[in-house]
């Protein structure tokens, strides 16, 4: 026999729907709330408006003569300038003034300096602290650019244009990419309610993960050492280059990585202008090793080492900055937690071990310059 | 992983698949099994690494004790409780036990307090004969081990257990719902509002000791006083609330051990409403046997006050030393004993000099309470430095803010406690007394489901942002 249930422990048929729809209607106003409270705590100001596609090459570049204004949720305010030629330099990219050191760097945002102030760019730190140590004047033209590496080939000729002494390329994790694969039956006309529904779905979920309130839990989240090691693991975009023993996916990342730099050497060839490949730590290599921490199957130092490898292996000098970060105290609060760029603290970290390099003698073209490390 | 025996998600996870399965049926043998074997296997999960040897001696020494108890009746219950008593101290290393007699391997003693309480209880009604009806093995293991209470309490009497077991209805949608709004509530309180007191508490500590000026370490120990005391409030509340909610999951009802203690006007009304059960199991079975015994040692009417005071005293003395084996948990039972014995002489005083009816417009008073109310917390405060410091780090503190700044700290806790409880009391008064349909609206299901869906995406964003853990039940220790 099935007993009654009292009166009182009946819920009503309304309630059935009532309170799904406070739960759905709280959670609605509590993730609003936040993410207006998480976009006061963390503003995003100004756009960044000096993006163009080269229309030649089709290449993202900056547009010459520009300045714009942009603050990252996460960083600064930052007031973006570039020449006439779209390089984030303070010099003209005309020809190049008699006597003078002229650096020419290539890379991508990081190169170029996203999130960080003019002055505290890696660039502008280079030429600061290469004049102090230089007998001639020195010039740095910074032709990063939000692109991705495979395009650099593209710019050599530019580059070589600028008559520069030195050429360096700055790589981090996130730059070593494989080319994707062509997208096979992806048909624009061939959309069924079921795939607008889909698709509509993955826009929202898309909003949800770009809001500001996401962007404020992931950023208090990251800020924690194992947290980062956890979701680097789980779904980190650079870790097939730091696995070592290396993947089959890492080895096909750094064999394009190499394709890419035969290029550039082919390019050289014969220009007697050096190139310099330097290899940048991103967060979660500078946690490791300023924290001496160990994350199972990543090596944080294999980015670093391999990447000299086939710079030397291309007939380029290389720099390792990853062991630089080694010497400061939890490096991984020298990177934004979330977008993951070197802060301006970072970017004096690479300047100085960059200028080492240049100035450590084994660069001819950079005789005039003098070390002062013993 | 957090721990089974703690207010944790694994303990959620393990509670609510246990009532899943008391649920499959409702014939009495299956819903024991299923609650000893959950607790057998919750007591392994959180004994894991220890010798449960001196843990099931207990266990026996208690059931052979009451079997001894039902053929005898009355004649070697005090012997045995004796017994029973010293044997729990040692296995607990009480410190004025020759440290030479004590087993030197690692052996388990969770619950090990709350089971001397279950089976001293089960000693006296069954001698008493309030305990009608002889209970068996099965019996006696599932109300000892009973994962639900095993950690922290409640303390629940025999009587009460076995009729809740026995009785228990089939789930209904409005029950779990209650039972799930209970979880919720003690789920924050435990993770999210007791991790915020300990951190706002652990950094006034240091500042205490390492603050740059006088007012600085002054104003931090008067928020360390405060903040532990609503820390473990907390703590030890909110851990309730998940029991009782998980056990009304099986409509197993557990009794209540909180009723808003800092709404307390006095000590004694503070232990009215502070670990309930604890009290009433002391009030049960020594306060009223001792003041028995008292006055029938000495009938006159004149002393009968006097035995009253006395008999508090050593209730609530005994209440305060149960908590820990060192003589800071003594001092800090005599402060217990004080506390209430002091409040008990000033009712009785102020009921001969007012008259019962100008005391009763006195206690009616609402700056009268609020005062009283302030006194009661900082008195409760203060008693705790001895709960959750130790003589050193005391005498650390006392030479961090001398005498004068630890006037000044109990003055300030005073003062705030007495404005911020009583605005608080008011303010609660207020939005209780807000009525729709004859119900308040705080009473209200849609308030209680909107109240705990803000809570449970408050403790979600907690999880993710702080990625911190809450500190451990403290009264698994005890």
């Amino acid at each position: 026999m099935v007993d009654q249930l009292p009166a009182d422990d009946i819920l009503p048929g309304r309630d059935f729907i009532l309170i799904p729809l406070i739960v759905l209607a709280v959670t609605a106003a509590f993730l609003g709330f936040s993410d207006i409270a998480a976009g006061i705590l963390f503003p995003e100001r100004g756009r960044f408006t000096c993006g163009m596609t080269d229309p030649q090459d089709g290449a993202p570049r900056q547009k010459p003569n520009c300045t714009t204004s942009y603050k990252n949720p996460e960083g600064p305010l930052v007031e973006y300038q570039f020449n006439e030629c779209g390089y984030r330099s303070h010099h003209s990219c005309g020809p190049k003034p008699s006597g003078t050191l002229r650096v020419v760097l290539l890379g991508t945002s990081m190169t170029m300096g996203l999130y960080v102030r003019d002055d505290e760019t890696f660039a502008s730190r280079t030429e600061e602290l290469l004049r102090k140590k230089c007998d001639r004047p020195v010039e740095i033209q910074n032709m990063g650019a939000m692109m991705v590496l495979a395009g650099e080939p593209k710019l050599i000729k530019e580059a070589l244009g600028l008559s520069p002494d030195v050429i360096v390329l700055a790589v981090a994790p996130f730059d070593i990419q494989e080319s994707e694969a062509p997208t096979k039956g992806a048909h624009p006309k061939a959309k069924s309610a079921f795939v607008q529904a889909k698709l509509a779905w993955y826009k929202l979920k898309l909003r949800i993960r770009n809001s500001r309130f996401v962007l404020a839990a992931a950023h208090f989240m990251l800020l924690d050492e194992q947290m980062l090691y956890q979701v680097f693991l789980s779904n980190g975009t650079s870790r097939d280059v730091m696995t070592y023993p290396p993947t089959a996916a890492g080895e096909r990342r750094y064999a394009e990585f190499s394709a890419t730099l035969e290029q550039i050497r082919t390019q050289l060839h014969g220009t007697g202008v050096p190139l310099v490949v330097m290899a940048v730590p991103n967060r979660i290599a500078a946690a490791m090793v300023s924290n001496h921490s160990l994350v199972e199957g990543i090596d944080p130092d294999w980015f670093g080492r391999h990447i000299s490898e086939i710079a030397a292996e291309n007939g380029a000098i290389s720099i390792d900055v990853t062991p630089d970060f080694a010497k400061v105290a939890h490096a991984e609060n020298l990177f934004y937690p979330v977008d993951n760029h070197p802060t301006g603290d970072a970017h004096a970290i690479i300047a100085e071990a960059l200028v080492d390099r240049l100035t450590d003698g084994s660069i001819p073209q950079m005789a005039a310059c003098h070390s002062t490390r013993p | 992983m957090r721990s089974l025996a703690g207010a944790s998600i694994n303990f959620l996870m393990f509670g609510a698949a246990v009532a899943l399965l008391w649920n499959l049926s409702r014939a009495l043998a299956w819903r024991r099994f299923i609650l000893l074997a959950a607790s057998l296997v919750f007591l392994y999960f959180c004994t894991r690494g220890e010798s449960l040897l001196p843990f099931v001696g207990f266990l026996v020494l208690g059931y052979l004790g009451l079997k001894i108890i039902q053929a005898a009746p009355g004649r070697l219950t005090t012997l045995l409780v004796s017994i029973t008593l010293l044997v729990f101290v040692w296995l607990k290393r009480y410190t004025f036990l020759p440290p030479q007699t004590f087993l030197r391997f690692p052996y388990a003693v969770l619950g090990l307090s709350y089971i001397l309480f279950r089976v001293l209880h089960l000693f006296e009604d069954t001698s008493s004969g309030a305990i009608e009806e002889p209970v068996g093995l099965i019996a006696f293991l599932t109300y000892s081990l009973n994962f639900t209470t095993l950690v922290a309490g409640p303390i629940q009497r025999y009587q009460e257990f076995d009729k809740t077991v026995r009785e228990a209805r089939r789930l209904s949608i409005v029950r779990a719902g209650r039972a799930l709004e209970r979880i919720i509530v003690g789920y924050f309180k435990a993770n999210v509002a007791a991790l915020v007191f300990s951190t706002l508490q652990a950094g006034a500590v240091s500042r205490v000791l390492a603050g740059s000026s006088p007012q600085t370490r002054v104003l931090s120990a008067a928020v360390a006083m405060a903040g532990y005391a609503f820390f473990l409030y907390c703590n030890f509340s909110g851990y309730i609330d998940i029991v009782v909610g998980l056990a009304k999951l099986m409509d197993i009802r557990l009794p209540e051990n909180f009723d808003r203690p800092f709404s307390a006007t006095s000590f004694i009304d503070f232990w009215n409403r502070w670990h309930i059960t604890l009290s009433t199991w002391l009030k049960t079975y020594v306060y009223n046997p001792l003041l028995m015994a008292l006055m029938r040692r000495n009938p006159s009417e004149s002393l009968a006050p006097v035995w009253g005071v006395l008999a508090f005293f050593v209730t609530f003395f005994l209440v305060g030393a149960w908590h820990g084996q060192t003589s800071s948990f003594l001092f800090f039972g005599l402060l217990q004993g004080l506390g209430v014995s002091v409040n008990k002489v000033y009712e009785i005083l102020l009921s001969k000099r007012l008259g019962r009816k100008a005391v009763k417009a006195l206690y009616a008073n609402r700056i009268y309470n609020a005062i009283a109310r302030g006194l009661t917390f900082t008195w409760f405060t203060f008693t705790l430095l001895w709960f959750w410091s130790n003589w050193h780090q005391l005498g650390s503190f006392a030479r961090s803010i001398g005498i004068v700044g630890a006037c000044e700290t109990i003055a300030i806790v005073f003062v705030a406690a007495t404005i911020g409880l009583g605005i608080w009391e008011t303010l609660r008064n207020a939005v209780v007394s807000i009525q729709l349909d004859g119900q308040s609206v705080l009473q209200s299901r849609y308030t209680r489901t909107a109240w705990c869906t803000a809570l449970v995406l408050i403790a979600i964003m907690s999880e993710l942002l702080i990625r911190q853990q809450a500190p451990e039940i403290v009264y698994k220790a005890f």
